[in-house]
């Protein structure tokens, strides 16, 4: 695509649009429930039975000689009609029982409890199961329509100093394997230089990049996830918001960085880092 | 150009190695943000580090029941799809998740999304799924306060991101005490509910220390970046200067950049 050219008016432009992002954080209100720190209250939503008067003792000491002759390799839940078991002869239902209860079972009984058949097959997910591709996937190219990129993805870890290696390539970008594929569920990250010493490099349009641009992310079985822009910032690098960047999300998205900013001719580095936060669309 | 540098990551970008972070040995940081489960109202931080095989874990929580042992696992198949999921009423896809309609995510209904024990978090021995519920062996205050180092399979080791935190064990009825709601675990008829349903899930992500250094400076004087370089200036303090000028340093000769 031709539609925007990095001429200078356009930087300008970009610029203006950075900042705006800057000065608003990242917008995070289309990010899900997961995140919602309000704690609805839990008694009353529950509709649970009310313990006082509910609670039976003989159900608990019932089965809990029944378990005495075995059968203790099938926890069932929709077996149960027992409260806690009360072996301890203290106060039923109290923290003390229940403690009580757990030490008085049978350890090899308590150390198998983990082998339930839970996570049955990978598709049955809910909101979730109609996503391609929901573990992502091993990213080998990343096209960007909209900014004229079509370019190698490599693997890139950490250096010495804990900090995010680069591609030595300049065509190239690199994903952060330590953190999630891009497609699944968490911030994939991935960068490319802005520059070499001699031009532009596989990055040097990201600040065009507007909201709502797709981002598609390559794997190398040939399967495609695709991401929409959500906004960009520019950030110093000393002052990189690392959480913003590479915390939990309850969706697939996905970063790309790059630098920005004024270039320290001494330290031959640019003094900031621009971010685009994408989120996936095909999911 | 650092030629070591040079040459250990042209190997990366050849091989695609997927343990790049951990085949030179350096020390990979993780978190994970801990939100409440079955509206328990706690939530907790986490920070992990790992090195080869051995990771740190760091749980600070807060709004826990207060003396009684909180089971705490990382959950999920390594390498998986698992998530956290819905595990609050208010939540989309929370009434299909809650298969027996008791308005409570059981281990085994949460499960399904966040996946099985891969490690106990446990405070002292063995660390292994059979510990999952190793009530002498868990924290048991409100703010759980944990923190250990321990040996993780190669398995965990390289698939950290792909797992989940989960504190168990919380009051759903607000009466004081553990056991007094009158149905029992999903996992044992024996323990009530309260013992052992999911009170907060977090999704561990890695993390790199500061900024990225991703670019050379070729288009910086030719014009291009002007716009761009003028107004960011203006943004700067003078401080937020001096501190990076440090740290370059011992960088300079990585950047490739
Ligand atoms: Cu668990």
């Amino acid at each position: 695509m031709s539609r925007r050219q990095p001429a200078a008016a356009t930087w300008v432009i970009a610029a203006a649009i950075l900042l705006v992002a800057c000065s608003g954080g990242p917008d995070r209100s289309a990010s899900g429930a997961d995140d919602a720190p309000e704690a609805a209250s839990s008694a009353e939503e529950h509709d649970l039975d009310d313990p006082d008067t509910e609670h039976d003792q003989h159900d608990a000491h019932d089965q809990h000689d029944h378990d005495e002759h075995g059968d203790h390799d099938e926890p069932d839940q929709h077996d149960g009609e027992a409260g806690s078991a009360d072996p301890s002869g203290s106060q039923p239902g109290s923290t003390e029982a229940t403690l009580a209860a757990i030490r008085a079972m049978d350890p090899d009984r308590l150390a198998g409890l983990h082998d339930h058949d839970a996570h049955d097959g990978h598709d049955d997910h809910g909101d979730e199961a109609s996503v391609d591709h929901p573990n992502g996937v091993d990213p080998e190219r990343i096209v960007i329509d909209a900014i004229g990129v079509d370019a190698d993805v490599i693997d890139l870890g950490i250096d010495g100093d804990g900090r995010m290696e680069v591609p030595t390539d300049f065509d190239q970008a690199g994903w952060f394997t330590p953190g999630p594929r891009p497609g699944r569920v968490g911030p994939a990250v991935i960068a490319g230089h802005v520059d070499s010493r001699s031009g532009p490099a596989v990055f040097y349009r990201l600040p065009e990049l507007e909201a709502g641009d797709e981002i598609e992310v390559q794997g190398d079985d040939g399967e495609v996830v695709t991401f929409a822009v959500r906004g960009l910032e520019q950030h110093p690098k000393d002052e990189f918001p690392t959480e913003q960047v590479y915390a939990g999300t309850p969706g697939s998205e996905l970063r790309l960085i790059t630098c920005g900013g004024v270039f320290d001719d001494d330290e031959r580095s640019y003094r900031d880092n621009i971010i685009v936060y994408a989120e996936r669309i095909d999911g | 150009m650092r030629k070591t540098f040079t040459l250990a990551t042209a190997a990366v970008a050849v091989l695609a190695l997927p343990t790049a972070a951990m085949a030179d040995g350096h020390e990979q940081r993780y978190s994970a943000s801990l939100s409440q489960a079955n509206d328990s109202g706690a939530s907790a931080d986490a920070e992990l580090w790992l090195d080869g095989n051995e990771l740190t874990v760091s749980i600070q929580g807060q709004g826990f029941f207060d003396g009684f042992p909180h089971a705490m696992h990382l959950h999920g198949e390594p390498g998986g799809d698992n998530v956290c999921g819905p595990l609050n009423s208010d939540e989309d896809g929370f009434d299909a998740k809650d298969a027996d309609g008791d308005g409570i995510i059981s281990v085994v209904e949460g499960a399904d999304d966040y996946g099985p024990v891969s490690v106990s978090l446990t405070t002292e021995g063995d660390t292994s799924p059979d510990s999952a519920l190793a009530v002498d062996r868990f924290p048991d205050s409100d703010t759980l306060d944990y923190e250990r180092t321990f040996e993780v399979s190669d398995e965990v080791a390289e698939n950290l991101s792909s797992l989940h935190i989960v504190v168990h064990g919380l009051d759903l009825d607000d009466s004081g005490e553990i056991g007094t709601v009158d149905i029992p675990s999903s996992l044992d008829e024996e323990l009530p509910i309260e013992a052992t349903a999911p009170a907060a899930c977090g999704q561990i992500t890695a993390s790199a220390a500061g900024g990225v250094d991703t670019g050379a400076g070729g288009t910086a004087t030719n014009g291009g970046q002007d716009g761009t370089g003028a107004l960011t200036a203006g943004l700067l303090g003078a401080g937020a200067l001096g501190g990076l000028a440090l740290r370059r340093r011992r960088l300079t000769g990585d950047e490739t950049a």
